[in-house]
C-alpha cells in the first residue's frame, strides 16, 4: 500500500473491526507510518465514541399501552384461544312485556348489525379480485379505452382527490385498454386495466394503508416497499403503498408475474 | 391474548425503546417517532409468521420502521453520494492536538450531540443511528437501508466525518477552546 495514498474504506473497516489477516496487516503498517490516516482514525473514531456515548431515548408514556392495544385491536379479527362467550340466561317476565321487549333488541340488534356491516373492515382484496372477475366476464366496464397512460391519467386525475400515477407496461407486453373511476370497500378508486397476451391486470389506487387490509397470505419486502399478497378467487392481489395512497394489482395472470410487475412499477412519491 | 399475539408481544415488544429512538433520531419529531412506532409495530404483527425465529429481531423491526417512515411519512430519502476517493483526508488540519481535542467534544452535553447528530443528511444519519447507536452490523444495515455493504461503509465514512465537523462547531460556540484547529 502506498503511502500517498489514504484507504479511507479501509480506514473505517479498521476502527469498526472488520478486517483480518494480510488485509488487516497491510490496514494497520500503512497507518502506522502515516499521520494523515493516522488523524483521519482520531476524528472518526472521536465522532462515534459521541454518538454511540448517547443514551437510549426513553419512550413517551402511554406509548407501549398505545401499542399493545393496538395490537389487541387488530388480533380481534383472528382466531382467538379465549373461550367462546355463552350467552345470559334472562328472567321470566310477563307475556306482553316480554314481547316488546324481543321487538326492541331485535330493532336494536338490527341496528346493531346494520352498523357493524357498514363500519366493519371492507375484504379489499376480495373486492380487487371481484372486480377482475367482473371486468372479464363483462360485468364492469370502462369508461374510457384511452390507451395512453398520461392522457389517461389526466383524464381519472381530475375525478379523484389522491395523487394518481398511472403508469405503463408496454415494456412488459401489456396495454393500457381504459380506466374509469369505481369504490373499493367504501372508497372511490381510479381503476384501470392493461391488456397482455395471457390476460388482463387491473390496478386500482385509493387512499388506504396497509393496516386496512387483512393479514397477507405473502408479503414480500424489497427497495423500502413492503407488498401484501392474497390470493383470493383464484388470482393474486399484489398491494402497496405510495405515500397515503393504497395500490393494487390484480389479475388472474401466474402468481409470480403479478407481484414481479408490482415490484416494478412501485414508486416512491415524488 | 391469543397466544400468537402472547409470543409476538414476548419477541417484539422489548425493542420498543430501540424502534422509537431510531424513529426519532431519522424523523426529528416525536409524533411522527410515536405513530411509526405503533405502524412498525402493527405491521410487524400482521407479518410475524414471516419472522423467523433464531434471528435479530431488533434488525427485522428496524427495517420495517424504516420503510414506514419513507412510505408513509415522505422521509425524504435522498442519497448525497460522495464518491470515497472525491474526500480528501487532510481538509481538516488541526493545531491541536487529536487527544486534546477529543476531549473537548468529550465534555459537550448530550443534547449537543443530539443536534449535532440531527443536522447531518437524512442518509448519513441514518447510517450512524444504524451501526453506531443501535449495533447493527453493516450487512444488517444494507437490509435496513437496501442498499450495498459498501454504500453503508461509505456513508458511515461521510457521516463520522461530518458529525466530527458538527461537534466541532458545537464545541466553538459552547466556548470550549479549540483554537486553530480547523482550516478546511
Amino acid at each position: 500500500m502506498s503511502p500517498e495514498t489514504h484507504p479511507i474504506d479501509a480506514l473505517v473497516d479498521l476502527m469498526d473491526g472488520r478486517l483480518s489477516g494480510d488485509e488487516l496487516r497491510a490496514v494497520e503498517q500503512h497507518v502506522r507510518s502515516c499521520s494523515v490516516c493516522q488523524h483521519e482514525i482520531a476524528m472518526l473514531t472521536t465522532a462515534k465514541q459521541a454518538a454511540t456515548r448517547l443514551p437510549t431515548i426513553s419512550l413517551p408514556p402511554e406509548l407501549e399501552s398505545r401499542v399493545l392495544a393496538s395490537l389487541e385491536d387488530a388480533d380481534h379479527g383472528k382466531p382467538s384461544d379465549a373461550p367462546a362467550v355463552t350467552t345470559a340466561r334472562t328472567q321470566p317476565v310477563a307475556a306482553q312485556a316480554f314481547w316488546r321487549w324481543v321487538a326492541s333488541i331485535g330493532l336494536a340488534a338490527a341496528v346493531l348489525v346494520s352498523a357493524f356491516l357498514w363500519l366493519r373492515p371492507a375484504d379489499l382484496p376480495a373486492a380487487a379480485a371481484a372486480h377482475v372477475a367482473d371486468y372479464t366476464s363483462q360485468r364492469l366496464s370502462m369508461d374510457s379505452n384511452e390507451s395512453d397512460a398520461l392522457r389517461l391519467q389526466g383524464s381519472l386525475q381530475s375525478r379523484v382527490s389522491f395523487p394518481l400515477r398511472v403508469f405503463d407496461l408496454q415494456m412488459m407486453g401489456y396495454s393500457l385498454a381504459g380506466g374509469r373511476v369505481l369504490e373499493i370497500g367504501n372508497r372511490t378508486a381510479a381503476a384501470w386495466v392493461y391488456r397482455g397476451t395471457a390476460g388482463w391486470l387491473l390496478c386500482e389506487m385509493f387512499l388506504g394503508r396497509l393496516e386496512d387490509l387483512p393479514r397477507p397470505d405473502d408479503t414480500r419486502v424489497t427497495n423500502d416497499f413492503t407488498f401484501y399478497v392474497y390470493h383470493r378467487d383464484n388470482g393474486t392481489q399484489v398491494f402497496w403503498e405510495e405515500g397515503d395512497v393504497l395500490c393494487v394489482l390484480a389479475s388472474q395472470l401466474p402468481s409470480e408475474d403479478v407481484i414481479q410487475l408490482a415490484i416494478a412499477k412501485a414508486m416512491k412519491p415524488q | 391474548m391469543s397466544k400468537e399475539r402472547d409470543r409476538f408481544v414476548a419477541t417484539a415488544v422489548p425493542f420498543m425503546r430501540n424502534v422509537y429512538s431510531a424513529a426519532l433520531r431519522l424523523s426529528g419529531k416525536p409524533d411522527v417517532a410515536e405513530d411509526v412506532t405503533q405502524d412498525t409495530y402493527l405491521r410487524a404483527f400482521r407479518t410475524f409468521d414471516r419472522f423467523e425465529p433464531g434471528t435479530d429481531c431488533k434488525s427485522w423491526l428496524l427495517t420495517i420502521m424504516h420503510s414506514v417512515l419513507i412510505n408513509r411519512y415522505h422521509y425524504a430519502r435522498r442519497h448525497p453520494e460522495t464518491p470515497l476517493d472525491t474526500v480528501d483526508p487532510d481538509s481538516t488540519a488541526l493545531a491541536s492536538s487529536d487527544q486534546q481535542l477529543a476531549a473537548v467534544i468529550e465534555r459537550l452535553s448530550a443534547p449537543d450531540v443530539e443536534s449535532a447528530l440531527a443536522s447531518l443528511p437524512e442518509a448519513f444519519r441514518s447510517a450512524v443511528v444504524l451501526v453506531d447507536m443501535e449495533d447493527l452490523t453493516y450487512e444488517e444495515a444494507a437490509r435496513v437501508l437496501d442498499c450495498p455493504v459498501g454504500t453503508v461503509r461509505s456513508r458511515l465514512y461521510r457521516a463520522r466525518r461530518l458529525l466530527f465537523d458538527a461537534l466541532l462547531h458545537h464545541a466553538r460556540r459552547a466556548g470550549y477552546a479549540t483554537t486553530g484547529e480547523q482550516s478546511s
